[in-house]
C-alpha cells in the first residue's frame, strides 16, 4: 500500500470508529452470521479483533456449513443477525427483493468505492447499494505435489487436451488416481461437482455461452452444456478417475478430500479446489513450486491464460445502527481482511493494497490473477442462479446423478423446469 | 518441636495447624506396619525382584483382560498388582519426613510405572490386531481414556481408606478392596496398549488417570495418617524440622498441583457436557443422543454429536449458539443426524 493510501485508510477507519463509539450503544454487540467454520471462523474472528479493540463493540459471530438454509430461516425470525456474509449472489438478490436487508450509508459506500475494483460488482451482479465485498475466491485451481509430478515425469498441462492426456496416463499407470474429488458437505453436498462443470463450460464454450447459460438464454439441456456435464463425468467420476471411486466421492467430507494427495504413497495426483482449500491441508504443509504442494490454473483449450471461475462473499446489513455502519466500513477497508490475509486463505479485490506486503507469497500470486483485467473472469454460476435452484436443487440433483440414482436427462430437465418456474414467478 | 510462637511463614502456620490436630501417638505395632512397607538393606533386592515380577504379571493380565473386554480379568489383575505398597510407603514417608524412604518409594513407583506400560505395549503388539480408531477399542479400554470427576472421588476416598487400614493390622484384610477400587495397573496397561496403537490422545488421558489416582492416594492417605497421629520422627533441631516439614509440604504441593489442574479440567468438561445435554433437550426434546464427545481443554468447546430423531432437525446453528450461551465459550460443533425409521417385516 502506498503511504497516501495507507493514511487514507487509517483516516476512514478512525472516522468510522468514532462514529460508532458516539452512536447508539448496543449491549449484545453486533451479531454476524456467515459461512466460515473451524479455522476460517478463527481467522475471521482474528480479523475483526482490530475493530473490537478500537471501538469497544463486541462482534458475535456464528458460522454454519448449512448457511443458505439457516440464513433464510434466520432472516425472517427473531434470531435475525445484524450482518450476514453471503457467498451466493442469488441469495443476496433474494434478500434485497424481500426487503430483508438495508442499503449501505454513503460513508460505507465511499469506503468501498475507494478500495475495491468496480468490476467486483459486475462479476457477481451485486447491487452496490447493498453490498460490501469481502473475501474472494478463485475456483479454477488445481493443487498438486511437485515432487510426485517430478518423480513420475509429468509436466503441468498447458491445455485441456494436455490435461486429458495426463489424466489418461495416470489412470493407465494404476499407481494412483488422477484426482482427489468428493462432494459430501451436509445439506450443501454436491457443490464441488457444480464448480467442475462451470469451469468446463467456461473453457470449452467460452464466456458468452457461459453468460447465456447463467441468464437462462441457454438451457441446462442445451447440447453443448450437456456435453460439459458428460466431459466432467468422463474426466473425474468414471471408473477410478477419482480416489476411491463413486463411493468416496459421495462419502468423503469436502474438507477431507485432499488427504490422499498427501499420503505416502499418494492416492491421487491432483486436487481441483478453490483458493481456500489450503486451510484444509495438513498442518505444516508449505505451498510453492519447490515446496510440499503447488497449484496451477485449470488450463483452457489453448495455451492462452485460462479463464477463472471466481466466487466472493458479500456482506449485507439487516440493521443500520451506527455501530453496524462502522463495522461495515471496517470490512470494506483493507483493515477488514488484514489479519486473515496475513495468515493465508484470504483474497480481496483490493486495489489500494500493495499485494506484495498485504499477502503471503501464495495469496500474492492469486491476488495478481484476480486483479489481472486481461483475464476472463466469471462468477460461480450455481451461486448466481436463483438460490432455490443454484444452491439447493442443482446440488441435490448433481449428487444423485454422480451417485447413479438419476440419469443426466433427469438432472438437466428437472433443473430447467425449476429455473423456468423461478424466473416466471420472479 | 520448637515452643516459640510460630513465625508468620507458611511452614510455621503448618506446624501450628499440625499441632492443633495432634491425635494420640500411634502405637508400636502401627509404626511397624508402616516400617514394613519398604524393606531396607539386604532385603531390598529381593523385594524389588518380587515387585517387578508382580508388576509384569499384573500388567499382562490387565492388558489381556482389557483387550478381551473382561471386567473380571481386569479386577484379577488389580489383586495381583503390588503398586499400593510403595505408594503407601511414599504417603507414610511424606508424613513422617523420611526423605530417603520417600525417594526410594518414588524410584520404585517410577520403575513399576515404566515396566507396566512396557508390558501393556508388548501385549498389545502380540494381541491387539489392527485397531486404528478409538471407537473400535473395547469398552474396558475406552472407559480408562476419559478420566472424570468420579474417578477423582474414588481415588481420594480409596486413598483415605488405605491410610486408615495400613497402620491397623487387624483391618489389613480390607486392603485388596482399596486396590480394586482405585485401579493403578489397568490404566498403565491402557497407556501401553493405546501408545502401541498410535492413539496418543487416549494414551495421554489414561496416563492422566493413573497420575490422578497416584496423587490422590498419596494425598488423602497422608492426611489420614497425619490425623492418626503420625508425625516427623526423632527430636531434631528446629532447622532440621523446618527442612523436613518443607519437604513434606513440597511433596503435598507436588501432588496437589496436578490434582487441582486435573480437577479443573474435569469440572470444565462436566460443565460443557451438562450444557450440551441441556441445549440438545431445549433444541429438540424428541431427539436421542447416540454418541457425544465434548472437549473444553482448548480455549473453545469442541463438541461432536450423533443424534437420532424423527423428521428434519431444527437448524443446528441454534444448538451451537445455545451451547455457547450456556457454556460461555465459543464452540465448534459437528452434528451427525440420523432419522429414526422402523421397518417391520414378517415372512411365513
Amino acid at each position: 500500500m502506498s503511504a497516501r493510501a495507507a493514511r487514507a485508510a487509517l483516516v476512514v477507519f478512525a472516522t468510522t470508529v468514532a462514529a460508532c463509539t458516539s452512536g447508539t450503544s448496543v449491549d449484545r454487540g453486533i451479531v454476524v452470521f456467515g459461512p466460515y467454520t473451524g479455522r476460517d471462523a478463527d481467522l475471521f474472528a482474528e480479523s475483526v479483533d482490530a475493530f473490537e479493540q478500537a471501538s469497544g463493540v463486541d462482534v458475535v459471530y456464528t458460522g454454519s456449513a448449512d448457511f443458505v438454509e439457516d440464513l433464510r430461516q434466520r432472516s425472517g425470525g427473531n434470531r435475525r443477525p445484524d450482518v450476514a456474509i453471503v457467498p451466493q449472489p442469488g441469495l443476496v438478490n433474494d434478500l434485497i427483493e424481500r426487503d430483508a436487508v438495508l442499503p449501505l450509508s454513503d460513508t460505507v459506500r465511499s469506503v468501498v468505492d475507494e478500495h475495491h475494483e468496480p468490476s467486483v460488482f459486475e462479476d457477481a451482479a451485486w447491487d452496490a447499494d447493498y453490498v460490501v465485498p469481502f473475501r474472494r475466491t478463485i475456483k479454477s485451481l488445481v493443487w498438486y505435489r511437485p515432487d510426485v509430478f517430478e518423480a513420475n515425469g509429468w509436466a503441468v498441462p498447458e491445455t485441456l487436451d494436455e490435461l486429458w492426456d495426463l489424466v489418461e496416463t495416470i489412470d493407465e499407470d494404476e499407481v494412483m488416481s488422477p484426482w482427489c474429488f468428493s462432494i459430501f458437505s451436509g445439506r450443501a453436498t454436491g457443490w464441488p461437482a457444480t464448480d467442475w462443470v462451470e469451469d468446463l463450460v467456461l473453457r470449452e464454450l467460452g464466456p458468452e455461452a457461459y453468460d447465456e447459460w447463467v441468464t437462462g438464454i441457454r438451457d441446462f439441456d442445451d447440447d453443448e452444456i450437456r456435453a460439459a456435464f458428460e466431459r466432467f463425468d468422463e474426466m473425474v467420476v468414471a471408473g477410478e478417475r477419482s480416489f476411491g471411486g463413486v463411493r468416496q466421492i459421495l462419502q468423503t467430507e469436502v474438507a477431507a478430500t485432499s488427504s490422499p494427495l498427501f499420503g505416502d504413497p499418494p492416492g491421487c495426483a491432483m486436487f481441483k479446489q478453490a483458493s481456500f482449500a489450503d486451510n484444509w491441508f495438513p498442518d505444516g504443509v508449505e505451498i510453492g513450486p519447490d515446496d510440499d504442494v503447488d497449484l496451477f490454473v485449470l488450463p483452457g483449450t489453448s495455451a492462452e491464460p485460462p479463464p477463472l471461475v471466481v466466487g466472493g462473499d458479500a456482506v449485507v446489513q439487516f440493521d443500520d445502527r451506527s455501530d453496524i455502519e462502522a463495522f461495515m466500513a471496517f470490512l470494506g477497508s483493507p483493515e477488514g481482511g488484514r489479519a486473515w490475509a496475513r495468515e493465508g486463505g484470504y483474497l480481496g479485490d483490493l486495489r489500494t493494497v500493495d499485494t506484495d506486503s498485504y499477502y503471503p507469497p501464495t495469496e500474492e500470486r492469486l491476488a495478481e490473477l484476480l486483479l489481472d483485467d486481461d483475464r476472463v473472469r466469471r462468477f460461480d454460476a450455481s451461486d448466481v442462479l436463483p438460490v432455490n435452484v443454484g444452491s439447493e436443487l442443482l446440488w441435490q440433483r448433481i449428487t444423485s446423478w454422480v451417485g447413479g440414482t438419476i440419469t443426466l436427462d433427469e438432472l438437466l430437465t428437472s433443473v430447467d423446469t425449476a429455473l423456468e418456474n423461478e424466473r416466471s414467478s420472479g | 518441636m520448637n515452643d516459640q510462637p510460630g513465625p508468620q511463614s507458611s511452614i510455621g502456620l503448618a506446624r501450628e495447624w499440625i499441632g492443633s490436630i495432634r491425635a494420640a501417638p500411634p502405637d508400636e505395632d502401627a509404626v511397624a506396619a508402616l516400617d514394613d512397607l519398604l524393606p531396607e538393606g539386604s532385603a531390598l533386592p529381593q523385594y524389588v525382584a518380587r515387585f517387578a515380577a508382580l508388576i509384569a504379571l499384573s500388567s499382562s493380565i490387565a492388558a489381556f483382560g482389557l483387550l478381551a473386554n473382561s471386567g473380571a480379568v481386569v479386577i484379577g489383575a488389580m489383586l495381583v498388582a503390588p503398586l499400593m505398597t510403595p505408594i503407601m510407603g511414599a504417603a507414610a514417608a511424606t508424613v513422617r519426613a523420611q526423605n530417603r524412604r520417600l525417594l526410594l518409594a518414588m524410584v520404585i513407583i517410577a520403575g513399576g510405572t515404566v515396566l507396566a506400560i512396557a508390558v501393556g505395549w508388548f501385549v498389545s503388539l502380540l494381541a491387539a490386531g489392527r485397531v486404528i480408531d478409538v471407537r473400535a477399542l473395547p469398552e474396558e479400554i475406552r472407559s480408562r481414556t476419559f478420566p472424570g470427576l468420579l474417578d477423582l472421588g474414588i481415588a481420594i476416598t480409596a486413598g483415605a481408606a488405605a491410610g486408615f487400614i495400613q497402620p491397623r493390622r487387624s483391618t489389613i484384610s480390607a486392603l485388596p478392596g482399596v486396590g480394586i477400587a482405585v485401579a493403578l495397573v489397568p490404566p498403565l496397561a491402557t497407556v501401553g496398549i493405546t501408545a502401541h496403537l498410535g492413539l496418543a490422545g487416549e494414551a495421554r488421558n489414561a496416563f492422566l488417570l493413573y497420575l490422578t489416582n497416584l496423587a490422590a492416594i498419596i494425598f488423602s492417605a497422608g492426611i489420614v495418617l497425619l490425623l492418626s497421629g503420625f508425625r516427623p520422627e526423632g527430636s531434631p533441631g528446629a532447622g532440621v524440622i523446618r527442612v523436613r516439614l518443607a519437604v513434606t509440604l513440597a511433596a503435598v504441593a507436588a501432588v496437589a498441583v496436578p490434582l487441582t489442574l486435573h480437577t479443573q479440567s474435569v469440572i470444565l468438561d462436566q460443565r460443557l457436557r451438562s450444557a450440551v445435554l441441556a441445549a440438545v433437550e431445549a433444541w429438540d426434546d424428541d431427539v436421542r443422543i447416540v454418541d457425544e464427545r465434548s472437549d473444553a481443554t482448548s480455549g473453545r468447546a469442541e463438541v461432536e454429536l450423533l443424534l437420532v430423531g424423527r423428521g428434519d432437525p431444527a437448524p443446528v446453528y441454534q444448538l451451537a449458539e445455545d451451547i455457547t450461551a450456556r457454556f460461555g465459550r465459543p464452540v465448534d460443533l459437528r452434528v451427525r443426524y440420523q432419522t429414526d425409521q422402523l421397518f417391520v417385516v414378517s415372512t411365513r
